[in-house]
């Protein structure tokens, strides 16, 4: 997994509850890089597991939630970082749709180790697109947070449904309808 | 340390491992870096190589390409699909008389450039609108003519240049074909220079290919044919134009233009309205530049006006000649109608010798035979001239004693002349030992010719006959046969007239000589056309030589002198023959009858051929003479019912007497199964010749006494006293039988003439009457009426004189008076002679 994801993380952990925190989640987790992480890396995601999980033990707000808030909270680092991306779409939909056709091509040619998930689109109707995510990282809530991000970015009051097709969470379809 | 210093103390540690972690990825991806970078130096390095090694190389097949296209002869012009030119050269700016260089030219757009050159045109808006609509069409254009206002010619290519099917702009070539064309165009105008003459010459030009189809039809053809050239275009010019029946000679045609073989030939042609017409074609393979075949040229001419015309000459042909056919079957008649009374005359003057007549009796007789034979001699030289000239006189091939047929001839001629001052000599050459095969009849024409002309000019002095074997061959001999005079000769300058017909040496001659001047015209020919010739010497009063030669074939016979001494017992050798003689003629019936029974031959007369049939049934003859021409029956029929039908006489020789001399009726007589002909009229010696001829071959000889003859003892007679008895006994003496027969050929000839010339009298017809009074006055002194005869004598002066018609009208009246009377006169005494009974003696 990507260094960014960690640095990140961290950084958000910091800002909402103190480094002390940041320390402790590192401290109480088994890390084989030592909690030290720079963007530019890339480290087992197990390590992002053991830090989320540690998190919710200390703050007892669940799992799912954190990675939900982490990935609404993402997409503004990302656009942040590559604005030049969002300038070339104009709707949520046109940005989801070139995610697996456009912006992962792009990841890879900088990232050739990165392992990225699956993102399948299709346009259900004009105002419906459907999404289909497969990941082995089953990063499912991060990545609902970063659609929400998306669809307030773009200021689009578009409502998400999310069902899981597979029972291990690997394969989830989302279905954004527009009202 | 506080809990907090413990804190940021990790915290340091964790941001410096991170740091330390972040240097090593980046000096390790600045390393990837360094190598990423010295691999791509080299590969750079690689690709620049290439690139000039390329570059060098596109740059030679440019400066090559650029030599060609400048130094074409052409005008070259590349543009982009935008239309800007990218490539030009000197032969374009030359062409089009631009004086800025060629590579000023390209970066320009075309239309600039065209509007600089397009007055050069003859017609300038054409040009432009036709470029124009190249460009839209953007197919290649070849070879397109473009004719110049100062008569240059042009000619254009346009290419459009595809790069992957994508149009990438397009290539213009231009080049000045002005000599060309001319030189194109005056071949072309020569071309047509001759097709012109040719069309105006009446000779219509069709061109087809190989397959006979029509390429060109000219206008002058089709006028002949009555098409329109676009009726004609693609037709099968033979299936259209030609008849099947000529189908034959047309394909035979096409099979020799295949061949490269060119001919002239005639055939009819259909016309559009389907009339018909004659041409003759003259036809010609058409090459093309390798020399193949492609095609033919058909030049026709009209010949309908001449083939009518040669139509019309062949019929005339055929016309002229059935006239000479009739020509000569008047000929033919005419021998017949003037021999059978000539026969007549002479036979009887040969029988009057032997009816012991006075010395003046002798000398009117020897008078009257001359003069007949003379007549006789005028017939057959006039008949034998139209036969050699009609073709028609045939060459025998018989075998006979040369030398004997000679010396027979000279002794002739040697007992006329014992009392004359004119000695014959024979010289015979001793090889002339065999007999030979060939014409005997003609070589004795030629001698009689030859010899009568020498005696008729040498009054006194000798003739010289002489025979020699010039050359002999195998059995092949070139006998030389000279007859010399010593008569009065004949001038150098008259040598070349004495062989033309009716010439003689001159008008002098014919006075103190006589003949019809076609003797030695006759003798020429004859000598010709057994493949001889013949040439004369002779000088004025010294005499003359003929020389000629005939080829003879020897045979192995030797002649030994028994041969030539029969005919001096030949009047026994004949006795006891029995002959039937089928005669219609009384004249010749009285001439044969009288000369069998003088050679004691046994003979039996039959009217006609009917008549002939029916004795030959009864009765076996030796020999059998048969008229041609006959009522009832005649002799062709006669003979071949005698030869197809069981009778006695089957087997009978029969000799067939013609009247006409024709080669064809000869022939006739043949073919029906006659075995001889005898001509009349002819002579007792001809017939004894005959007569012995078939006797010789008769297997077994008869001896028997004549049963019936009418030569012997006659009771004396009393002529009615209106007769001039003295006259008659002159005539007849006591042959009253011959008198009884000339009476009835004057009641039954005579006096229907009579009645034809009391016609012609009326008729004022002054020439008939002559001729007919002449005819007539004769036969009066026959039956005793020589005043009757002295009165048409004078009728026949008158009418041939100046007198008016009444003259001899009135001379006519009066023996009018005189012959009704006369004529029931004589046939009282006719009856009277019939009545007499004949006896045998």
């Amino acid at each position: 997994m990507k260094g960014v994801v960690f640095t990140g993380f961290l950084d958000l952990v910091e800002n909402n509850f103190g480094y002390e925190m940041v320390d402790k989640i590192i401290t109480s987790s088994d890390l084989m890089s030592g909690g030290a992480y720079t963007s530019i890396g890339s480290y087992p995601h197990s390590e992002l597991v053991q830090l989320s999980a540690q998190l919710s033990r200390y703050t007892e707000i669940p799992v799912p939630k954190l990675m939900k808030l982490y990935g609404q909270h993402f997409f503004w680092v990302l656009a942040a970082q590559y604005g030049h991306i969002l300038s070339q779409v104009k709707t949520a939909f046109q940005l989801l749709e070139s995610v697996d056709s456009h912006i992962e091509v792009e990841v890879k040619k900088l990232y050739p180790d990165a392992e990225l998930p699956q993102l399948t689109t299709r346009r259900v109707d004009d105002k419906t697109l459907e999404i289909i995510y497969t990941s082995k990282q089953k990063m499912v809530d991060f990545a609902e947070g970063l659609i929400e991000s998306c669809l307030k970015y773009f200021e689009d009051k578009s409502t998400i449904e999310k069902t899981n097709l597979t029972k291990d969470g690997s394969t989830v379809r989302f279905i954004i309808t527009k009202q | 340390m506080t809990n907090e210093i413990v804190v940021l103390k990790r915290r340091v540690d964790r941001e410096r491992l991170a740091r330390r972690h972040a240097e090593s990825i980046l000096e390790q991806k600045a390393l990837d870096l360094y190598y990423a970078n010295r691999e791509l130096r080299v590969l750079n390095e690689n690709l620049e190589f290439k690139i000039s090694e390329r570059t060098r190389a596109l740059q030679t097949s440019q400066t090559r390409l650029a030599a060609l296209i400048s130094n074409l002869h052409s005008g070259i012009l590349v543009e982009d699909e935008s239309r800007r030119i990218v490539l030009t050269n000197q032969m374009f700016c030359d062409i089009f008389n631009l004086s800025i260089p060629p590579e000023q030219i390209i970066g320009m757009n075309y239309s600039e450039i065209a509007d600089k050159f397009k007055h050069l045109f003859e017609n300038p808006e054409t040009f432009q609108k036709r470029i124009n609509a190249i460009l839209r069409r953007k197919e290649a254009v070849i070879n397109e003519k473009l004719p110049l206002r100062d008569g240059r010619v042009y000619e254009r290519d346009y290419v459009p240049i595809l790069l992957d099917n994508q149009y990438n702009g397009h290539l213009w070539q231009y080049i000045d074909v002005t000599a060309e064309h001319y030189a194109r165009e005056d071949l072309k105008r020569s071309e047509e220079k001759y097709r012109g003459i040719i069309e105006n010459m009446e000779l219509g030009l069709v061109e087809v290919d190989n397959q006979g189809l029509i390429i060109r039809a000219y206008p002058r053809f089709c006028k002949m044919v009555g098409y329109t050239a676009a009726e004609l275009l693609s037709k099968e010019a033979v299936s259209v134009l030609v008849p099947p029946e000529y189908y034959p000679i047309l394909e035979q045609q096409s099979h020799d233009r295949l061949q490269g073989i060119g001919n002239v030939y005639e055939v009819k042609m259909i016309k559009k309205d389907g009339s018909r017409i004659w041409v003759l074609i003259s036809g010609a393979p058409i090459f093309d530049l390798d020399g193949t075949v492609v095609g033919s040229i058909g030049i026709h001419y009209d010949i309908t006006y001449q083939k009518d015309l040669q139509n019309e000459l062949e019929e005339a042909r055929e016309r002229a000649e059935e006239a000479q056919k009739a020509e000569k079957q008047f000929l033919a008649n005419m021998s017949h109608e003037i021999r059978t009374p000539l026969n007549a005359i002479i036979g009887m003057a040969h029988l009057l010798y032997d009816t012991e007549p006075t010395a003046e009796q002798k000398e009117y007789l020897s008078v009257l035979k001359n003069s007949a034979e003379i007549l006789r001699g005028l017939i057959s030289d006039v008949l034998d001239l139209s036969k050699i000239r009609s073709g028609n006189f045939e060459i025998q091939n018989n075998e006979f004693d040369l030398a004997g047929l000679v010396s027979a001839m000279v002794k002739t001629f040697q007992i006329c002349h014992e009392d004359k001052e004119l000695e014959v000599e024979l010289k015979l050459d001793p090889d002339l030992q065999k007999m030979v095969i060939g014409d005997d009849l003609m070589l004795n024409q030629i001698l009689i010719n030859l010899i009568g002309n020498a005696e008729k000019f040498t009054q006194k002095g000798k003739i010289t006959v002489s025979a020699r074997v010039k050359s002999r061959r195998n059995n092949r001999i070139n006998v030389e046969f000279k007859i010399a005079d010593t008569g009065i000769g004949i001038p150098k300058e008259k040598h070349d007239l004495v062989f033309q017909s009716f010439r003689q040496v001159d008008g002098d001659i014919k006075r103190k000589f006589g003949g019809t001047g076609l003797g030695l015209a006759i003798t020429k020919q004859l000598v010709e056309m057994q493949g001889g010739s013949i040439r004369l010497k002779s000088q004025l009063g010294k005499g003359t030589m003929f020389t000629f030669n005939i080829f003879y074939q020897e045979t192995d016979t030797k002649i030994t002198l028994e041969d030539r001494s029969i005919s001096e017992n030949e009047r026994l050798d004949v006795a006891g023959y029995r002959v039937l003689v089928v005669e219609d003629n009384h004249m010749n019936r009285k001439y044969i009858s009288t000369l069998l029974s003088k050679w004691q031959v046994d003979y039996q007369m039959a009217h006609n051929g009917l008549e002939g049939v029916e004795l030959a049934n009864n009765e076996p003859f030796d020999l059998i003479l048969m008229d041609i021409q006959m009522p009832e029956m005649d002799g062709y029929e006669a003979t071949n019912t005698i030869r197809h039908t069981v009778n006695l006489n089957q087997e009978t020789p029969i000799i067939a007497l013609t009247a006409s001399a024709m080669v064809s009726q000869k022939d006739k007589a043949f073919l029906t199964g006659m075995n001889d002909y005898l001509s009349k009229p002819f002579k007792p010696s001809q017939l004894f010749e005959k007569l012995k001829l078939f006797y010789s071959q008769k297997p077994e000889r008869k001896v028997e006494t004549a049963s019936h003859t009418e030569g012997g003892h006659y009771p004396s007679f009393v002529f009615h006293e209106r007769l001039d008895a003295d006259l008659l006994n002159e005539f007849y003496g006591d042959d009253l039988s011959y008198a009884r027969d000339m009476f009835d050929i004057f009641l039954t000839t005579v006096i229907p003439e009579y009645a034809t010339l009391k016609e012609r009298v009326a008729a004022k017809n002054k020439d008939e009457v002559g001729r007919l009074a002449h005819k007539l006055k004769p036969t009066f002194a026959m039956v005793g009426l020589p005043d009757l005869e002295q009165k048409m004598e004078a009728i026949e002066h008158s009418a041939k004189g100046n007198d008016d018609p009444s003259v001899w009208s009135g001379l006519f009246e009066d023996f009018e008076k005189h012959i009704g009377e006369a004529v029931e006169v004589v046939k009282n005494d006719h009856a009277s002679l019939i009545n007499i009974k004949f006896t045998a003696k």
